[in-house]
């Protein structure tokens, strides 16, 4: 049991706030308190860089790729003086947050977009990736693990349709291994595995919202009329005994 | 919240708005749920009681009474929980866990021109009912308001717990007073359904009608309204479903998420790192950039 869409999509403390003003970053439980915001100038890990930590990953710039390799996806309101679109959203909205494991790094990406409101559709895209690194001892390969939660809600208002509203979400999983090398580092190999992820959940939602809606209309009631129901004959016979019973003009009121 | 206990006020706040809440068809297994949180059992009964009152009038629970259905509704509302029926001439007490008539006692109906109108105008609608819904339910009410006489039909179609995982209801409510040669008739008509299978959607879906029907006699009347409610009820059918058509092909693509970037090929990751390289320090393990350098390369 769901409540209605915009209140449906408040299970973290990002999806309940408007819209950040450009160059804010969006607060949520992912982000620890005191920690500058990936969006503004620099980028730090949550503990400063022990010029002796070696690891196949520099933190500081997984942290920085993963949140640049984001903002191309994503044209960040603060991108005002920007006059390309960005790929995939128009004037969405996004956050980064890395942090290290034992044995690798995890992280969760946040993209919000907003429909602009200006037409008679009204809608919300909320995603959230969480992604696990785990690090083989080789450093060759690492074992990625992605959970993403899509929560969209739409509402249009039409004059033949009268008003709909849609909302719901979908959760899916995958596990992938890939190499990691100079040409195919963590931030390119998350980036794939996000946007092949993205692109699977936005066709199903696609299909349900939509196919689906269609079909359970159709499955309530019929435009044509059902033919051969038992029923008809009996009813139509009850119609005319009733009408032949009186036969009285209705008075008009005084 | 805090972690201190909620006053008993409270709870049967909370208790009683997520119980409202509760999809068609779904009533009964919310109950149980919060009961397994709750374990008050008078608290949850009494709220259960409150609640499933609401849930039946809400989405116009269809029974079946000496072989007739009864849709409740607020209209045969009748005080203390309890509805009553025309054709029966009972009034009732529903009680929505047990699936259960409780309390039946009998219910003076008058017996005048507009009692009779509401019979004819029932046998046409049956009609109706019977040609486009598979499983639909219909009930003629009548309602005195300030010496005018309304007649109030309702339809009902639900399919609740399917094999293909979803509870959907499809409502309308037509009503008209009883006029002499020209009466306005308003229609709503009120769609709603709960798909759970690999995705949680809700849908809702609701329209407003307002349309005019002239009065010859009471045949003709009865006839009339049941071709008018045939055909609004296709026309919005029709359009909900073109509408859903359109959006398919419009609404995810332009206004949210395209399903290919702009430059129709998936990103280039290759490209956003050769980039990167140019800004980075690795040694330092951190990145000091500015917003005009990014704002060079974004795709």
């Amino acid at each position: 049991m769901v409540t209605w869409p915009p209140r449906a999509c408040s299970s973290t403390a990002q999806e309940r706030l408007p819209p950040p003003r450009p160059g804010e970053c969006r607060p949520c439980s992912f982000r620890r308190r005191g920690e500058p915001s990936p969006l503004s100038v620099c980028y730090t890990s949550h503990t400063l860089p022990d010029p002796s930590f070696e690891s196949s990953v520099k933190p500081g710039e997984v942290e920085s790729a993963a949140g640049i390799g984001r903002r191309a996806r994503v044209r960040g309101s603060s991108d005002a003086d920007s006059s390309q679109d960005s790929s995939y959203f128009e004037g969405g909205v996004s956050s980064v947050y890395l942090w290290d494991l034992d044995h690798g790094f995890a992280g969760v990406i946040l993209i919000k977009k907003a429909g602009d409101g200006s037409k008679k559709i009204k809608g919300c895209w909320d995603s959230i990736h969480v992604v696990e690194v785990q690090e083989k001892s080789s450093g060759r390969t690492a074992h990625y693990k992605l959970t993403s939660t899509v929560m969209l809600w739409l509402q249009t208002n039409k004059s033949g349709s009268g008003t709909m509203n849609l909302g719901g979400s979908l959760t899916r999983q995958m596990e992938k291994d890939e190499t990691v090398s100079d040409c195919s580092p963590h931030i390119a190999n998350i980036g794939r595995l996000v946007e092949d992820m993205e692109n699977k959940i936005r066709s199903t939602l696609n299909e349900i919202y939509f196919g689906k809606t269609k079909d359970i209309v159709n499955g309530l009631r019929s435009v044509d009329v059902i033919p051969d129901n038992p029923k008809f004959l009996q009813l139509q016979r009850e119609l005319s005994q009733v009408l032949t019973q009186r036969q009285i003009h209705i008075q008009p009121d005084n | 919240m805090s972690r201190s206990t909620l006053s008993r006020k409270e709870k049967e706040k909370v208790i009683r708005r997520l119980l409202i809440q509760a999809p068609p068809g779904e009533f009964v297994n919310a109950f149980d749920d919060l009961c397994l949180l709750i374990r008050d059992e008078k608290l949850m009964h009494h709220q259960g009681e409150c609640a499933g009152h609401q849930h039946c009038q809400k989405y116009s629970v269809p029974l079946s009474i000496d072989g007739n259905a009864v849709l409740l509704s607020h209209h045969n509302v009748v005080g203390d929980y309890r509805f009553f029926d025309y054709q029966s001439k009972l009034s009732f007490k529903f009680d929505l866990l047990q699936n259960q008539l409780k309390d039946i006692q009998s219910h003076g109906i008058i017996r005048n021109e507009t009692e009779y109108l509401r019979t004819v105008v029932l046998c046409a609608l049956k009609l109706y009912v019977n040609d486009h819904y598979p499983k639909g339910n219909c009930n003629v009410l009548r309602k005195t308001v300030k010496s005018k006489e309304f007649l109030i039909a309702c339809i009902e179609d639900h399919s609740y717990e399917t094999a293909d995982y979803w509870n959907g209801l499809w409502k309308s409510k037509w009503i008209f007073q009883v006029n002499p040669f020209l009466t306005q008739v308003t229609g709503r008509i009120f769609v709603q359904a709960h798909y759970f299978r690999c995705v949680n959607l809700h849908v809702e879906i609701s329209k407003d009608l307002k349309e005019s029907l002239e009065v010859v006699n009471q045949a003709q009347l009865a006839l009339s309204f049941a071709r008018l409610v045939e055909e609004q009820e296709n026309k919005f059918q029709t359009s909900l479903l073109e509408e859903l058509q359109e959006l398919s092909n419009e609404a995810l693509r332009r206004i949210l998420r395209r399903d290919l970037p702009v430059t129709r090929t998936h990103i280039d990751w290759q490209r956003i790192l050769s980039d990167l390289n140019l800004v980075m320090y690795p040694k330092l393990g951190y990145v000091i950039y500015s917003r005009s350098v990014l704002c060079n390369w974004i795709i």
